[in-house]
């Protein structure tokens, strides 16, 4: 126990380091990877042959070992964290996509009835009434997707990514088992953050759908700083 | 006469069958001791090592022979070797050295010191015998791509140190990270050749040991940690920069067998035999080139090679 301890003053500044690389890595992701699968989400919902299609092809991109994507990424994107955060987007599309699917085919008809017959457009409706609705939905999907991506970014260190990925393999090749095990604990604990951040924020949103819920710690604090 | 001489012909046969089924049942006892078990680490080369040593014996012992190739990483290995739960694998004499304990730190150049300081370290640290290695060297070396190498006319690791010391450290380098932190490694070789400095403003990546090939021939970096009989060299036609001043350790491989192993059985003379006709890099890279590139299955490429130079 002390050994890991040691580990951890002894290397906190790298560690920071790493740990802001493997953010900045997840929210470059998040930029690319959040509007894409939202998009396609909606599309499938709207035009339902695709929806099997779409799917199906974002199943297929999640089973590609990681190491053979980098490997056919190389050749177009180089190395470092470009071919890491297009294998990102594509491993984080399935669980955003199905669940923004999911959210909105499962709104209740009468309620986008009752949309259309108080003369709302097709995207009001979508807007005002079906993403609100399935926002609950929406959001476990990408809180899903979230946690899968801080886990997988670890392997970018393979072509040269930065984050706590460098620490991960370099302790592997060294049989260095506090450098494995603190890492891993620090990748754990960032995940449950980013989770519990993206629980806040659902929280807010459904607030401000005027819905009445128990308050997380983190919504509330978030409620206070927020206009 | 006749009557006495006869018996003691029957007492002498019907002894020695007795100590040959006394001897057969002690070996019965030991019950997986009766087999010799060949293992090897994963990776296609060591591999091919394990089933030339397998194929060998199979062939020239009357012992039954196990396949146990592929077993596992290194430390696994030897671990297993140690523990008698398989009986001899290829250990590098490099690796030997510089990563099982005691792990040392000094640098030998000359294979033969390197070879004869590890196997003293194997028989006293951990009781193991240490064969004859084979001559052929599978080192760590620095890889170019070609586009480079046309462009700087760098041929060697002080033609690279002179080239970085005047200046031109605006080069792209790719390591694995056990080699860059290794004094055998990156760090070792800035110190050898004199350019620490000014290799501090070069720009190095770590990526996967084996992706380094590939990174090297789609020229996304100029310098790069290769192994020296990696086919992939060949197949991505990359360049090798030549250690002129010897600073990489020797890598021979020699079989590591247990104690006990070697004095049961008589497996050393057919190994030994294996090692001494391993001589060339070249034709290894060809036997490599066929397992990796070809994706020929290594124990025929092992059992063909055996039959082409005489041995089985």
């Amino acid at each position: 126990m002390a050994s890991y301890i040691e580990f951890t003053f002894d290397h906190s500044n790298e560690l920071v380091e790493l740990l802001i690389e493997h953010i900045e890595l997840v929210l470059q992701t998040l930029v690319f990877a959040l509007p894409l699968g939202i998009l396609l989400g909606v599309f499938i919902a709207y035009y339902q042959p695709a929806a099997v299609t779409v799917l199906w092809g974002a199943g297929v991109a999640m089973t590609i070992p990681s190491l053979a994507l980098f490997g056919l990424l190389i050749p177009i994107l180089g190395i470092g964290n470009p071919p890491v955060i297009v294998a990102l987007v594509l491993y984080a599309q399935l669980p955003i996509i199905r669940n923004t699917y999911i959210g909105l085919t499962s709104v209740d008809q009468s309620i986008i009835e009752a949309g259309r017959g108080v003369g709302m457009t097709k995207w009001q409706r979508l807007y005002k009434l079906q993403i609100p609705i399935a926002l609950p939905v929406m959001i476990a999907g990408i809180r899903n997707a979230i946690v899968i991506l801080i886990g997988v970014a670890t392997v970018g260190a393979y072509v040269g990514a930065g984050g706590l990925g460098f620490y991960i393999f370099t302790g592997i090749y060294q049989a260095n088992v506090e450098m494995v095990v603190v890492t891993t604990i620090v990748v754990s604990l960032l995940a449950l953050v980013f989770d519990y951040g993206f629980k806040s924020i659902e929280q807010i949103l459904q607030l401000r759908n005027g819905e009445e819920i128990p308050l997380t710690w983190g919504a509330k604090l978030l409620t206070r700083a927020l206009p | 006469m006749r009557g006495p001489h006869t018996t003691r012909r029957e007492m002498l046969k019907a002894s020695g069958v007795g100590m040959t089924a006394g001897l057969a049942t002690t070996a019965g006892c030991l019950g997986d001791d009766e087999s010799v078990a060949v293992a090897s680490m994963q990776w296609s080369e060591a591999r091919l090592m394990g089933y030339l040593g397998y194929e060998m014996l199979q062939e020239n012992t009357d012992y039954t022979i196990e396949d146990e190739i592929g077993l596992g990483g290194s430390a696994q290995v030897f671990e297993a070797v140690r523990n008698r739960e398989v009986d001899l694998y290829h250990l590098y004499t490099g690796g030997a050295w510089a990563t099982i304990p005691p792990q040392r730190d000094e640098l030998i150049g000359d294979p033969q010191e390197l070879y004869e300081r590890a196997r003293d370290d194997m028989e006293e640290e951990h009781g193991l015998v240490y064969l004859e290695p084979a001559s052929f060297n599978n080192t760590y070396a620095i890889g170019a791509n070609p586009a480079w190498t046309d462009e700087t006319g760098i041929e060697t690791l002080s033609g690279l140190a002179e080239h970085v010391n005047a200046g031109n450290t605006d080069m792209d380098v790719v390591l694995g990270p056990e080699f860059q932190e290794r004094s055998d490694g990156w760090p070792g070789l800035v110190d050898h050749y004199n350019f620490e400095e000014a290799a501090e403003d070069i720009e190095i990546q770590t990526v996967e040991a084996d992706l380094t090939y590939q990174i090297l021939g789609e020229e996304e970096a100029d310098l790069g940690m290769v192994f020296s009989t990696n086919p992939n060299i060949q197949q991505f036609n990359l360049d090798v920069l030549e250690d002129d001043e010897d600073f990489f350790l020797p890598y021979n491989p020699a079989p590591l067998v247990n104690e006990e192993t070697i004095e049961e059985f008589e497996i050393e003379e057919p190994l030994n035999e294996v090692s001494r006709s391993l001589t060339s890099e070249e034709e290894v890279i060809e036997l490599n080139v066929r397992i990796d590139i070809e994706e020929e299955d290594a124990q025929e490429v092992a059992r063909e090679y055996l039959e082409e130079n005489g041995l089985i």
